[in-house]
């Protein structure tokens, strides 16, 4: 008796939603139509890149690559199918004739485009669709210049080392520009005085450009006192 | 008559029964609170990601003298720094990451010590094959801050700094290689 | 035209009914709201101006800003939405949930101007001081981390905009005082206490704000010889996240008043709600320490309590109202026949009112995004992946813009008809503007989180995408999300700016039109019923409530098994 009831339950609220899925599905007000394709855009684009990320973490899981067709796809049909299929189907079901027919058929079809349309996409998957997850060959160039400064009592004296792919040296403090290096070596000497002082403390900025002229490194230091 | 803008209907509005509805999702609420401070709580014994480690209060200056001392001393391998024992000295500076960069070896636990010369940075860890895998922790100046970690899988970890520095900051970048063997 | 706005009719006692809520307005409240109210405005108009420097910065392909330009647009687009939009509201809302609501006159009003001042003079000096920045100091962002330095008048400019706002907000608390004394007796109704709840939390993140801008400011001026780095952290997020449960309270609150007003809710039950707005009050202060989650010095301990026993309990006040609203919409929509089906509650609901859809999309979005990722966020290990990447940018987004900023949109229609008694100008464009911001807003805000958690792309950087100065390595993987980022941003300034458009239009050049029944729900406001309303079905939001804890586990299993696959870190 108990088991039967708890049967009947399940089974109630599976009929149940699956009459309410339905209705969602058929519905077709203006906010239904924009809640429906918002929702599935939503949906779409979180699988997209939810199936990515997953893929960077298992590699050859061909499972995700049908993940993520779907997400791409849903974006774009979800709201194609709410805003142009539904009430296509619902118009035309009120007609006689050739358009009924068709509206009849017409959101089973849909929706067997669309599985197929995922099912193609997932085991042959553009490029784009997938995103890259390590370091294509970079823009820049790699520097790794050492700054080594001495802190005498009037001056500081600082030399830059490994500067290659450096083209100018500028050395500011404060916003006023102290020296300017245009070709190694990279060796300089600023008085203490012309520091600008703040909190406390004395700092000047030794920046590094390319030939570009666009900063490459920077390194800003405090003049121990 | 429900209105949230006028005084409750009832004057015992607190005996007034709940919807069966709004209990069950009391219930279900409740059990993900519990449930998610329980997880997380529980990871600090049996999980192996977590930001916990011993902090230690350094001035800026003794903690540089530590780190510089640490990097005239250690040899090094392709240009990386080859730690001596299992202590691994990183400290952030603008716009340098002093300590970097290093080469370790898998399944072996290293002591970070992480620190800063000058301002706040944060160290921004990822593998160059799998960018999506990635931590960070906040580096604080007058604080060293040792945490444990290791490395299981080789290859080249970027580290970047995450947290503002000043202009500048977006060019602090420094590596981790990571070797099945470190022979130097 | 501008005197305009201040001239409805009152009685000799300086009265008038609301014909939209049937409230006793008292002329000292009503303007004192439209005052803040358009203050308010203005700062979102500033905010929302620099967001254009700061996404196509970002965006790398426009690169529209160098870096030294960057971090102060970046510092004054924070500054003038995080803080002045958002609070200038929020005194607002204080004035509408307790004066207004209660029909009392708002007392003390001389404070309230001196409030008003002081705010405004302390938002001037700091949109000055960060405007006017030059090395050595440094654009402070929001958050100003010592020991990199600010302009001294930065760090005053944020100590006499608190003090202002606590001026701001205490004829809130002597209208309280005075309703406990003269009034009728009795509960408060609940947007007043959803109000006080608010205050009081505005009151201790104020304080310990003003605390931490003290100390900074002490040393800045070299008063005080250092700084503790971790000390100032401390200090700073007390204001720093209770700016954000400010901001998180009154937004419930204001969602309880319109979803009322214009959508037909009820109060579903006084007891549930009410206790919701109790643990905020408890709770919600001590989650200082989710930003210092993947700090040191903080004790693991301290973090692991400050973040569960204390936060859990605002995040199950949050859970309570994510059911409570929406089943207050549908049991009281119900109650008014306006059922039909699993849904048709919602879906037959007045939505080109745009105060009925800013409303109920602030509730949606704020829960789907901002809620959940805010949680995961601030759970103790997954906080090394989350923190200080655009996922963190992306999260606040949703809080911030898509929950608290639609929300506030929404009341600001509500007040342009109720209190400026003006019609809302281009009428399709006001109606659709929640629609397109909300859209357009949502995956802008995915993007960014997105590209936190796919790529780890840093947040309060100026390049790092297509180049790390200095390095061939860049993060140049995650192009095509910035890509798409970059589109849906433009979409969202041009929306918000639709917002300040038909707000400003409206107030300066609209007809004057008496607010009537295009405003209320059917049946009006008052609705009487034989059945009590927590009677009615709430299967509807039984549903969305399920729906959501089922995309609540999703994300949060799915990013527990990402931090399980990392390498080792800590004991």
């Amino acid at each position: 008796m108990f088991e039967t009831s708890v049967v009947e339950m399940l089974t109630g609220v599976v009929r149940q939603g699956w009459r309410d899925m339905l209705s969602v599905y058929y519905a077709n007000t203006l906010i239904w139509k924009l809640l429906k394709s918002g929702a599935l855009a939503f949906l779409g684009v979180f699988c997209w890149a939810g199936g990515n990320l997953f893929r960077s973490y298992l590699p050859g899981t061909t499972f995700l690559n049908y993940v993520i067709a779907y997400g791409a796809l849903v974006f774009f049909y979800g709201p194609f199918t709410h805003l142009v299929i539904v009430p296509l189907v619902i118009r035309w079901r009120r007609k006689r004739g050739f358009l009924n027919k068709v509206a009849r058929r017409l959101s089973k079809v849909n929706i067997t485009v669309f599985i197929l349309l995922v099912l193609i996409v997932g085991t042959y998957p553009p490029g784009a669709l997938l995103l890259d997850f390590d370091v294509s060959s970079g823009s820049g160039t790699d520097i790794n210049p050492e700054l080594a400064c001495e802190y005498n009592e009037k001056t500081v004296a600082c030399e830059l080392t490994e500067a290659e792919g450096v083209a100018q040296v500028v050395v500011t403090s404060g916003g006023n520009e102290l020296v300017v290096l245009q070709e190694p070596p990279y060796v300089f000497e600023v008085s203490r005085d012309v520091m600008v002082e703040s909190v406390g403390q004395k700092r000047f900025v030794v920046e590094l450009r390319d030939e570009d002229g666009s900063m490459v490194r920077r390194f800003s230091r405090a003049v121990p006192p | 008559m429900g209105s949230p803008i006028k005084p409750p209907d009832e004057e015992n509005w607190w005996d007034v029964p709940v919807n069966r509805r709004e209990s069950i999702w009391l219930g279900l609420s409740a059990i993900f609170s519990v449930g998610i401070f329980g997880w997380m709580s529980a990871w600090t014994r049996i999980g192996d990601q977590n930001p916990i480690g011993e902090t230690y209060e350094i001035s800026t200056e003794e903690f540089q003298e530590k780190v510089e001392g640490y990097m005239d001393e250690a040899e090094r391998l392709d240009g990386a720094i080859v730690p001596p024992g299992d202590d691994v000295y990183v400290a952030g500076i603008r716009f340098q990451w002093r300590g970097l960069p290093v080469v370790v070896e898998t399944g072996k636990t290293y002591r970070f010590h992480l620190g800063s010369y000058d301002v706040q940075h944060g160290f921004s860890i990822r593998p160059e094959d799998v960018l999506s895998q990635h931590t960070n922790l906040a580096v604080l100046p007058g604080y060293e801050w040792v945490i444990e970690m290791e490395f299981d899988e080789p290859g080249t970890y970027h580290v970047i700094c995450n947290e503002f520095c000043g202009v500048g900051h977006s060019s602090m970048h420094g590596r981790i290689e990571v070797r099945e063997e470190v022979n130097v | 035209m501008i005197f305009g706005l201040f001239d409805n009719d009152y009685d000799e006692d300086g009265f008038r009914t609301c014909g939209v809520t049937g409230m006793e307005i008292h002329r000292t409240a009503e303007n004192h709201v439209k005052v803040f109210g358009l203050t308010a405005v203005v700062a979102l108009l500033v905010g929302g101006f620099f967001s254009i420097g700061v996404s196509m910065t970002r965006w790398e392909l426009v690169g529209l800003l160098g870096s030294e330009s960057f971090y102060k647009w970046l510092s004054l687009h924070a500054w003038n939405l995080l803080i002045f939009w958002m609070v200038f509201m929020e005194i607002a809302i204080l004035y509408v949930g307790g004066p207004m609501v209660l029909g009392r006159r708002l007392p003390i009003t001389k404070v309230a101007k001196l409030g008003w001042g002081t705010m405004v003079t302390g938002a001037l000096v700091i949109n000055y001081a960060i405007w006017t920045t030059s090395a050595p100091d440094q654009a402070p962002l929001l958050t100003s981390y010592a020991p990199l330095p600010s302009s001294p008048y930065f760090y005053a400019g944020a100590i006499v905009f608190i003090l202002g706002s606590v001026l701001a907000a205490l004829p809130f608390f002597v209208t309280l005082w005075q309703e406990k004394k003269w009034g009728e007796g009795g509960s408060l109704p609940l947007v007043t206490f959803g109000a006080f709840a608010t205050a009081i939390i505005a009151v201790e993140a104020l304080v310990g704000g003003l605390i931490a801008f003290v100390y900074a400011f002490l040393w800045r001026i070299e008063f005080l010889g250092s700084i503790d780095a971790a000390l100032y952290r401390q200090l700073f997020w007390t204001i720093g996240h209770g700016s954000q449960q400010i901001n998180l309270v009154a937004m419930v609150t204001v969602w309880y008043f319109l979803t009322h007003v214009v959508g037909g809710a009820e109060v579903v039950s006084e007891k549930v709600s009410r206790t919701a707005f109790v643990f905020y009050v408890f709770f919600i202060n001590l989650g200082a320490a989710h930003h210092l989650l993947s700090d040191p010095v903080v004790s693991s301990g301290w973090r692991i309590w400050n973040a569960s026993y204390a936060f859990y309990g605002a995040t199950f006040a949050s859970l309570i109202h994510a059911f409570a609203i929406p089943a207050g919409i549908e049991a009281g929509r119900r109650k008014r026949g306006q059922g039909g089906g699993l849904f048709g509650w919602l879906t037959n609901a007045p939505w080109s009112n745009p105060v009925f859809s800013a409303t109920v999309f602030s509730i949606i979005l704020f829960g789907f995004v901002g809620g959940i990722t805010g949680v995961v966020m601030g759970q103790l290990q997954l906080n090394m992946t989350w923190s200080r990447t655009l996922a963190t940018v992306g999260h606040f987004h949703g809080t911030v813009a898509l929950g608290t900023t639609i929300a506030f949109m929404g009341l600001v229609y509500f007040v342009i008809r109720t209190m400026f008694m003006r019609d809302l100008a281009f009428g399709r464009l006001a109606s659709a503007q929640p629609f397109l911001y909300a859209g357009t807003m949502t995956f802008a805000t995915l993007m960014l989180m997105y590209m936190g958690l796919l790529y780890s792309v840093p947040r309060r950087i100026h390049s790092v995408v297509r180049e790390i100065p200095g390095s061939d390595f860049s993060l140049s993987a995650a192009e095509p999300l910035m890509m798409i980022f970059g589109v849906f941003a433009l979409l969202a300034i041009v929306s918000g700016a639709a917002f300040l458009i038909v707000a400003l239009a409206s107030l300066l050049l609209g007809e004057r039109k008496v607010p009537g029944a295009d405003l209320v729900p059917d049946g009006g406001v008052n609705f009487e019923s034989d059945e009590p309303v927590h009677k009615f079905e709430m299967r509807g939001t039984f549903v969305i409530t399920l729906i959501f804890l089922a995309a609540f586990l999703a994300v949060y299993i799915a990013n527990w098994y990402f931090l399980s696959r990392l390498w080792e870190i800590g004991p």
